[in-house]
């Protein structure tokens, strides 16, 4: 074609390097952010050879590769991350393939890496044959990212899932966000619908700690469960640790999931992106050399979307909170090896709802806001030695106020707290062998607790109640300050015996437990509080055997403990003298590496748990005992996954996980259904790419949650109503869960830096009704189920700049 | 900015019962006189069992206290111990019972303790402290038993209060007593002549309304556990309706504390064809207190 054409190069949209040794990062370059470094990158691969692709036609595109490099720097693999269509793709690869680059260097020593390439067609006007000198080839761009690999190492976290973010983003159902990809790992079960919780191999939602590069958040997602707290474009990888976890973290007794922040772009870059469910935009340029800034905010309305289309009561039984948040994350480059990443992040979620009635027990009325905001630095520093030093102060707030009123019967809950704490570690190698990492981490927090009802609202795990029974009309009040503070020094060391490689950890919590009542007010008799240190040391072992290149097996134990959230502490509703709960976990693994993109990994747990807060079953409860710590609790079971890594712009993965989670009174006979227990969770997600087009489905299929059956009703003649009485606890199911998802997205280039993308992400595309919850006529005499959501479509437009 | 949902509604199964079709034998009330006493006193239980025939008058009767307070683990307004052995039984009286409360009834279901070690039980939202009283109904022969709880309302001390507060609260505090309906009117929709009970048209729409004395909505006095201080509040009412045929457009229908009306209205849908239904309407007060009537209404 006359009159335009297209040159090639190739160029980093960002030029930003972030190394990274396998599944923890190592730091070098410009940016230091990420999580310890556990292995010293001593040198980055450079680009020394460029060659310059064959424009197909004359059009501007970009395609996005991913590169492997032999430790002599030959590209020995080139995978197309991001297709610029097939044509461009084909040129672009055909053109990487002879790169040549200087190995990268892990330890001084010539190693493996991979690198994340864009390669740009720029549309360039035609100029008339001139007998000028061709001009110089475009310098040799520097890539995207770097992932280094250094020698097989064990993974810090032997039964870790990660999900890198852009893979994230494509799986079916997530709607683009890419935190919700949780949903979807081993060992992860189906929450109910709109509720956000994480359930992770049998424990409770609330004992899994959510950790966003290093520090504590309330809730990974909005309250319901619609989008994650955080703006999917600012989150590098997300990494879910279902038990066993190391030393640097503890205070749960469940799993871990840790969101590590993305490094911000050089340049000005903007993303716009709407949908059905909300609306965002993130900002990020560079002040001066040094400083980049990256700010983004999002805004749901799926409550006024629904309010105009033809289903306004919806949320009468899926409560859809009007949420927002937003982030700012600065980098700032001291020196090389040393930064600073400031960040600022919230997030609020507000509720309103009442169904009026004529009869005034029967008016229902809800107002709940929740809402949370944290501000942390983190220095990190790496040394020419590779040592690496990561401090990251940080304070914020967590408020939630939720405000009920069943009929006359008041119900109300609020807590403000303040949070605080300094999470430090240290890397040093020590010979060829060890690696030791030391550090602690401090969190504290200040609640001021303010609650009236009855003390059977919230419910509790093991609470023996139907969907929509009436709370009782009892009514308490109380209100009280806490204040919590763990100091948590630990240690671990990875050591290399050969194929083997232990990792030993001990860390030591020292929890201050303060509070301002020990005893309930009565009279005028003045507040009596207390103040007390509860202590624990937590082992924790893990091992992984390299049998043979492709096998690998692994072992991890660790205990753990968790001290009794603020609202349990009151002396009306609670127990003050709530001591820590703990749990013992133990996994057996086996990782194998089918191809180098494919593998399989199976795990086996099991966990003990000991010293659950549970509410007491005397008939006359003792005074400030309301709670007490006789709840045991046992999970164990297998997980597997299989997992195709991007290959041929395909990615999926098929994760299955049989589970028995229970729980018991201390003394009792025999154990129970955990409220959560989900005995069989199977997740398969698949996506391809085709050109332009992006393809992908997922399917799910999650046993029911256990209920407990009604077996007959009185008739309460105050009250005018029927109460239930039950049959053997959690001995009932509500039925199994199944359904499809499908995504289909569609890219266009808009010019040379700008992309429009298109997305249908459609649920449940066969309008199965799984059934959500169990529910009785109001005389219990009989039985049906709450039909979960139908066929939802949510489109949207995404414009990156 | 393309955007769109295509949902289709989520729904919560309707069982297609009523609460105020009368299609089963069935407990409609228990009414306590008086509504409010303290341990030691007789009060007298007085049954209202319905059924597609009309009232059952003084259907034969198993009655027990209930002696075994709820957990903190039950939402429901007794004790699943209740259902079985942990009553005291009083015995058989069809339709009714007089009875004692058990001295200890502010103790095991009130806020006095027999130890300071013990947690005190929390009051209802009006300060109310409530003693079930278990009934077993045999409504039908050979079936199943009908078991219902009346509450009496107890009158115990305030033993968690500021002296000042338990001085002001038995000064100013007066029990319980259940209210009255007058008696019921009706018209038909859209017309605002009295119908005559006897004469109504069928499938026509006809407004009941459910009347009391301004007096029956009580003002009382309530120790506040937030403020420990002794406030005053005002009851509300509900009315529940029953027939055994037809449809009411609300199962049941009231007024909160804040209004002054002393009425609620509800319109029911007479049936298509001539008969005689049962109607029946039970007031209740926030308080436990409780009057119903049974009226017949013919279709033609």
């Amino acid at each position: 074609m006359r009159g335009a054409c297209s040159i090639a190069v190739g160029c980093a949209l960002a030029a930003v390097m972030m190394c990274r040794v396998h599944t923890s990062s190592a730091q070098a370059g410009s940016d230091v952010g990420g999580q310890p470094a556990r292995r010293k990158v001593t040198k980055l691969p450079r680009l020394t050879r460029f060659v310059e692709a064959e424009s197909p036609r004359p059009q501007a595109a970009a395609v996005v590769l991913t590169l492997d490099l032999s430790a002599t720097g030959a590209v020995t693999k080139v995978v197309v991350a991001e297709s610029g269509g097939a044509d461009f793709d084909a040129a672009a690869v055909a053109a990487a393939s002879q790169f040549v680059f200087e190995p990268a260097e892990v330890d001084d020593r010539a190693a493996p890496s991979r690198v994340t390439y864009r390669y740009a067609f720029i549309l360039k006007p035609a100029e008339p044959p001139a007998p000028s000198p061709a001009p110089a080839p475009p310098p040799p761009p520097s890539p995207d990212t770097i992932d280094v690999r250094g020698r097989p190492r064990a993974r810090r976290e032997t039964n870790q899932t990660a999900i890198r973010a852009e893979q994230a983003r494509k799986v079916a159902g997530t709607q683009g966000d890419v935190l919700k990809v949780v949903q979807n790992l081993p060992g992860v079960s189906r929450p109910p619908v709109a509720s956000g919780q994480i359930v992770v191999w049998g424990s409770a939602p609330r004992d899994t700690r959510i950790y966003i590069d290093g520090v504590d958040l309330p809730a990974l997602y909005h309250g319901s469960g619609l989008r994650s707290v955080i703006s999917s474009d600012l989150v590098s990888s997300i990494d879910l640790v279902p038990g066993a976890f190391g030393a640097e973290y503890g205070r749960g007794l469940g799993g871990l999931v840790r969101v590590e922040t993305r490094a911000i772009p050089r340049g000005t870059h903007a993303i716009v992106g709407a949908d059905t469910l909300d609306g965002s935009a993130l900002v990020s340029t560079e002040l001066g050399a040094r400083t980049r800034i990256a700010v983004a905010a999002r805004q749901g309305w799926l409550d006024r979307v629904l309010s105009v289309t033809s289903a306004p009561d919806i949320g009468d039984f899926f409560p859809i909170p009007r949420y927002r948040d937003g982030q700012v994350k600065a980098t700032v480059d001291l020196r090389r090896g040393e930064a600073v990443d400031a960040v600022l992040l919230g997030a609020t979620d507000d509720l309103t709802r009442t169904v009026p009635s004529p009869d005034p027990v029967s008016t229902r009325s809800e107002a709940s806001h929740t809402g949370f905001w944290r501000a942390y630095l983190r220095y990190t520093n790496v040394s020419e030695s590779g040592d690496t030093a990561i401090v990251a102060p940080f304070v914020g707030r967590d408020t939630s106020s939720l405000q009920q009123r069943f009929g006359e019967a008041p119900a109300r809950l609020d807590i403000d707290s303040a949070r605080y704490g300094v999470r430090g570690s240290l890397h040093t190698r020590l010979g060829r062998i060890v690696a030791l990492t030391t550090g602690a981490d401090v969190l504290g927090s200040d609640s001021a607790v303010a609650r009236a009802g009855s003390l059977s609202l919230p419910p509790r795990e093991g609470d023996i109640a139907v969907f929509g029974q009436p709370p009782g009309d009892e009514l308490a009040s109380d209100t009280w300050r806490t204040t919590l503070v763990d100091v948590g020094p630990h240690a671990y060391a990875d050591m290399k015996l050969g194929p083997v490689t232990v990792t030993p950890g001990i860390r030591f919590d020292a929890y201050l437990i303060e509070g301002s009542r020990k005893t309930p007010k009565v009279g005028l008799t003045p507040e009596i509080g207390f103040s007390r240190l509860e202590t624990a040391f937590a082992p924790r072992l893990s091992a992984r055997w390299q049998v043979a290149p492709r096998l690998a097996l692994s072992a991890a134990y660790g205990a753990y403990h968790q001290a009794p959230e603020p609202e349990d502490l009151s002396p009306v509703f609670g127990t003050p003298d709530l001591a820590l709960s703990r749990a013992t976990h133990v996994t057996v693994g086996e990782s194998l590496r089918l191809t180098d993109t494919l593998s399989a990994e199976v795990v086996a747990f099991q966990k003990t748990l000991k010293d659950l807060v549970v509410r007491s079953r005397l008939t006359n409860p003792l005074l400030a005992r309301a709670l007490t710590q006789n709840g045991e609790g046992r999970s164990y079971g297998v997980q597997l996954l299989l997992r195709q890594e991007l290959w041929s712009g395909f990615f999926g993965w098929i994760s299955y996980a049989i589970t028995k989670s229970e729980r018991r009174y201390d003394g009792d006979d025999s154990w129970r259904a955990f409220d959560f227990d989900q005995p069989h969770v199977l997740s398969v997600v698949a996506s391809q790419e085709v050109g332009r087009w992006s393809f992908g489905a997922r399917f799910r299929y999650a046993s029911g949650n256990p209920r407990t059956p009604v077996i007959g009703s009185t008739y309460d003649a105050r009250s005018d109503r029927y109460d239930p009485f039950f049959g053997a606890q959690n001995t009932l199911r509500i039925p199994a869960f199944w359904q499809i998802d499908v995504r289909v997205e569609r890219a266009f280039a808009l010019g040379e830096s700008a992309r429009l993308l298109l997305f249908a992400d459609v649920q449940n595309v066969t309008n199965r009704e799984n059934a959500e919850e169990i529910v009785y006529s109001a005389s219990f005499r009989a039985r049906s189920t709450i039909r979960g959501l139908p066929t939802i479509a949510v489109i949207g437009a995404r414009l990156e700049l | 900015m393309p955007s769109f949902t295509m949902l289709v509604l989520s729904c919560r199964p309707d069982f297609g019962e009523r609460e105020s079709l009368v299609d089963r034998a069935q407990v409609l009330a228990v009414r306590i006189d008086p509504p409010e006493a303290k341990p030691g006193e007789l009060v007298t239980a007085t049954l209202l069992v319905a059924s597609p025939g009309g009232t059952i008058a003084s259907p034969p009767a198993s009655w027990a206290f209930c002696a075994t307070p709820k957990l903190l683990t039950e939402n429901g307004s007794v004790s699943a111990a209740c259902l079985g052995a942990g009553v005291s039984p009083i015995g058989e009286a069809p339709g009714g019972v007089s009875a004692v409360l058990p001295l200890t009834g502010c103790f095991d279901f009130g806020p006095e303790t027999q130890s300071a070690d013990v947690r005190p039980r929390d009051a209802d939202v009006t300060g109310g402290f409530f003693l079930p009283l278990r009934a077993r109904v045999a409504a039908v022969a050979g079936a199943e038993p009908l078991t219902a709880f009346g509450f009496a309302r107890l009158g115990c001390n305030l033993p968690n209060a500021p002296a000042d507060a338990v001085v002001a609260f038995r000064a100013q505090y007066t029990s319980n007593v259940n209210p009255a309906l007058r008696p019921i009117e009706a018209h038909l929709e859209g017309n605002a002549a009295p119908l005559a009970l006897d004469q109504v048209p069928r499938g026509a729409h006809v407004v009941f309304r459910a009347s009391w004395n301004p007096e029956d909505a009580e003002t009382f006095a309530l120790f506040d556990v937030a403020s420990a201080a002794v406030v005053t509040r005002r009851e509300s009412l509900r009315v529940s309706w029953f027939a055994t045929a037809g449809s009411f457009d609300r199962d049941r229908t009231g007024r909160a504390a804040e209004e002054a009306e002393t009425f609620t209205d509800n319109t029911w849908t007479a049936p298509d064809d001539a008969r005689v239904t049962q109607l029946w309407i039970v007031l209740r007060d926030a308080r436990g207190g409780v009057a119903f009537t049974t009226s017949a209404l013919t279709t033609r």
